[in-house]
């Protein structure tokens, strides 16, 4: 149809152009529009499926997220929130740097691999607090390895970073399932509950101690990125490369030191994430979330603090619908990732139209095409 | 249930303006009181085998009324890792004081979120860690099924004669030493599905003594490809009938398309393959789910476990199979009443040999300190037979013999 308006028109009815003066309140107001529709249309659906469960979907939601007499919820609720936030943030000097790494996922994973396997393998009777060394050592050895392997190409011989970081996504994932299905005798493919290297329980929660230590480092990345000369030296290699030359930087060097500090948190991550979160391994144990931070950092427009906000609005948006579909009974687990969804792709609507806008063409030719 | 949660709201805020906090609480069960459900499921209806374990549970919950509270939660897409605790988790949050899981793979998570909460009764279908462990409140369970795959392979025994008999059979259907192929499509190479199908095989070889088969594991439970594949590599290879233990639709919906009679798992597909469809098995897990729910409505131990462990049978209703052909029926009958008697056993180790030897002796690793080795003697002689004894010392399938006339093919 379009294709047939076009020929007759030679080109299509509307066209995008840049938007021009938006005020940042009026930016700001869209947005916000646009994350209570995510939430609205969230109720909707609930209410599609169960009918009359509106209201319930809505205080089992505020329940699932912000029920201070259970501050197991709380805790929970941070750690997916403090996950994100420091997967986002810790994405944002490489993106600031131009350097798309969309490998966070596989990254991740390996730091996650490599914890997991030590914790298993270790001898039963050595301490925990080593066992967790090890751990964390091996795990930042691994993403590291996966983080600056396409920052080496990238440097030398000017390799696709995008490709080269979406492929070892998947070299990760299935290095993963080929490891379990080496380590687990029982032929199940299921890890099973680890019982060394596990965090210590703070608040009768191993999570609180992940929630701990990645603000810890959310600090520190936060004050890498906005002050200080390797901040600095991460935005001029962005907005031009002859520039960072001509002032004295060695573009390879930066790239692959920005590439090594945030391969070691990515490990770090990983750690945290099967002895603190899980204690356990699985080939989607990341569960997307390295995908999520790409996207969250990407909307965050590289700024911690909106990163922050996002981090907190899809935490709520992933724990509470979780909690409100088994409170009026939707069995399907994946209704909580639909709504996360189409929480994303409204904001990411929202940032669309508000940089863009959609003309028509001259109005009569178009009421001609419609004629044929 | 909107007033409950309100009030449980206001009581938050009052607990925020207090500054008191506490972790996640199970309720514990008042006796006589309404018991609620909670159940855990690997994938959704879509699988013959979870749609088996939702179907069930609606039924018995049916059948139980005011002994249970309002409609079981249940939570499907589970994977086998620590989202099964997290399910676990927020059943308990839910007010559970039941909870199932229907996949091996959940049990250390399961097992886990038992530890957590004690008041709490953890049900595990298929597990093999309950006797062990040492947890009163985590229990496995399983059911006899290979006497019921042992009938729905008499079954396919008993269409194979006919077969025979109309010289349906083309040379491809037959090996070198004119044994009749048949083919089998498993999910993972462990004893639950080496069980299953040797007992199938057995069930097979009572009617037509020459036969051999191939099996070909899928490595998954649910793999609509793999099973369609696995199902269309034994056909080209010349299986004369297919049977299966994976949960999709992929290996009777091929062998409908390429005209191979097949035996089912879980439910009957006479509505979706109706040339092929022969006979089915499965678990009916209703009568467990009712001893558990009315044990814990009585705040009493569940009839007919042991350590833990509680084994579903033909005698409990656990066990049901059917027939597409109405004569054969009378026949299954007959042999149903023999292994019920016990003057018939599936794992005679007189109806099959391993290595070219009859089995005398074997130890099985039927208690799991997940050390992988075999401690128990499982071979026994009764009323004249000397069997393998499956599933009598704990509930999961421990039947793990490679035989003779079944080759591996991955």
């Amino acid at each position: 149809m379009l294709e047939k308006i076009k020929n007759k028109l030679g080109h299509f009815p509307f066209y995008v152009t840049k938007r021009m003066g938006f005020s940042k309140l009026k930016y700001w107001l869209i947005r916000a529009g646009g994350i209570l529709l995510a939430f609205l249309l969230a109720g909707i659906t609930c209410t599609l499926l169960k009918p009359g469960s509106f209201g319930l979907f809505f205080s089992e939601m505020i329940r699932g997220c912000f029920d201070f007499s259970d501050i197991s919820s709380i805790i929970d609720l941070l750690v997916t929130f403090s996950i994100l936030l420091l997967i986002s943030t810790n994405l944002t000097p490489t993106f600031k740097m131009r350097f798309w790494n969309i490998g966070a996922e596989g990254q991740i994973l390996m730091g996650c691999m490599g914890a997991a396997a030590m914790a298993k393998f270790m001898p039963r009777d050595m301490s925990n607090a080593s066992v967790l060394i090890i751990c964390l050592l091996t795990s930042m050895i691994l993403s590291t390895i996966w983080s600056l392997v396409p920052a080496i190409f990238k440097a030398f011989f000017n390799t696709n970073e995008t490709l080269f970081t979406l492929m070892l996504n998947y070299i990760a994932s299935i290095l993963s399932a080929l490891a379990i299905s080496q380590w687990i005798k029982s032929g199940s493919q299921s890890f099973g509950v680890l019982f060394n290297g596990v965090f210590p329980s703070i608040l009768d929660n191993t999570g609180t101690l992940v929630v701990i230590i990645s603000l810890v480092i959310f600090a520190g990345l936060f004050v890498y990125i906005t002050k200080g000369k390797y901040g600095y030296e991460v935005s001029v290699l962005g907005e031009s490369i002859d520039t960072a030359r001509y002032i004295g930087i060695n573009p390879k060097k930066v790239m692959i030191r920005t590439s090594l500090i945030s391969g070691v948190v990515f490990g770090v991550i990983g750690f945290m994430i099967v002895c603190g979160i899980h204690q356990s391994f699985s080939p989607t144990i990341v569960g997307g979330q390295g995908f999520t931070g790409v996207l969250i950092a990407w909307l965050g427009h590289f700024n911690p603090m909106e990163i922050a906000l996002f981090s907190f609005l899809s935490a709520v948006m992933q724990q509470g619908t979780t909690t409100a579909a088994s409170a009026v009974n939707i069995s399907s687990t994946q209704f909580s990732a639909i709504c996360t969804g189409v929480f994303f792709f409204i904001i990411i609507a929202c940032e669309f139209f508000s940089r863009y806008q959609i003309k028509m063409h001259h109005k009569e030719k178009v009421k001609e095409a419609k004629e044929i | 249930m909107k007033k409950s949660s309100r009030i449980a709201f206001a009581l938050s805020l009052m607990a925020l303006a207090t500054g008191c906090s506490s972790t996640v609480t199970a309720a514990s069960h008042e006796k006589g009181t309404p018991v609620k459900v909670g159940l855990i499921c690997l994938h959704d209806s879509s699988s013959t085998y979870d749609k088996n374990f939702i179907d069930s549970m609606k039924e018995a919950v049916t059948t139980l009324g005011r002994m249970v509270d309002g409609e079981a939660i249940i939570k499907t897409g589970v994977k086998e890792d620590n989202d099964a605790y997290n399910a676990a988790k927020d059943l308990v949050k839910q007010g559970c004081n039941v909870i199932f899981a229907d996949s091996f793979g959940h049990e250390p998570f399961i097992l886990k979120a038992a530890k957590e909460w004690p008041t709490v009764t953890f049900c595990h279908a298929t597990g093999t860690q309950a006797k062990t462990a040492g947890v009163a409140n985590f229990h496995n369970a399983f059911a006899s099924i290979y006497e019921g795959r042992y009938l729905a392979g008499y079954a396919a025994g008993l269409k194979l004669a006919r077969m025979v008999e109309n010289n349906e059979l083309v040379e491809k259907n037959l090996d070198k030493d004119g044994n009749i192929k048949l083919g089998y499509v498993g999910a993972f190479p462990y004893a639950e599905v080496v069980s299953g199908y040797t007992s199938w095989y057995l069930g097979v070889k009572a009617v037509v003594s020459n036969v051999v088969m191939n099996v070909t594991y899928t490595q998954s439970w649910y793999d609509f490809n793999a099973e369609k594949n696995g199902a269309h590599t034994l056909a080209d290879w010349g299986a004369a009938i297919i049977s299966q233990h994976a949960d999709s639709m992929g290996a009777p919906g091929e062998c409908e398309a390429l005209g191979v009679p097949n035996v089912t798992y879980n439910v009957p597909t006479g509505e979706e393959c109706p040339n092929t469809y022969l006979a089915y098995s499965k678990i009916d897990w209703a009568p467990y789910y009712e001893a558990v729910i009315s044990a814990a409505h009585e705040n009493d131990a569940i009839v007919g476990e042991v350590n833990n462990n509680f084994t579903g049978s033909l005698a409990t209703g656990s066990v049901k199979f059917d027939c597409a052909n109405e004569a054969d029926k009378l026949i299954l009958e007959g042999v149903k009443a023999e292994l019920s008697a016990k003057t018939k056993r599936v794992f005679d180790c007189s109806t099959f040999t391993v290595k070219g030897k009859h089995l005398t002796s074997y130890t099985a690793d039927v208690d799991d300190y997940g050390d992988f080795q075999p401690e128990t003697e499982v071979i026994r002689t009764e009323g004249g037979i000397t069997f393998f004894d499956e599933s009598a010392l704990r509930s999961a399938p421990y039947f793990d013999v490679r035989i003779d006339g079944i080759t591996e093919l991955n």
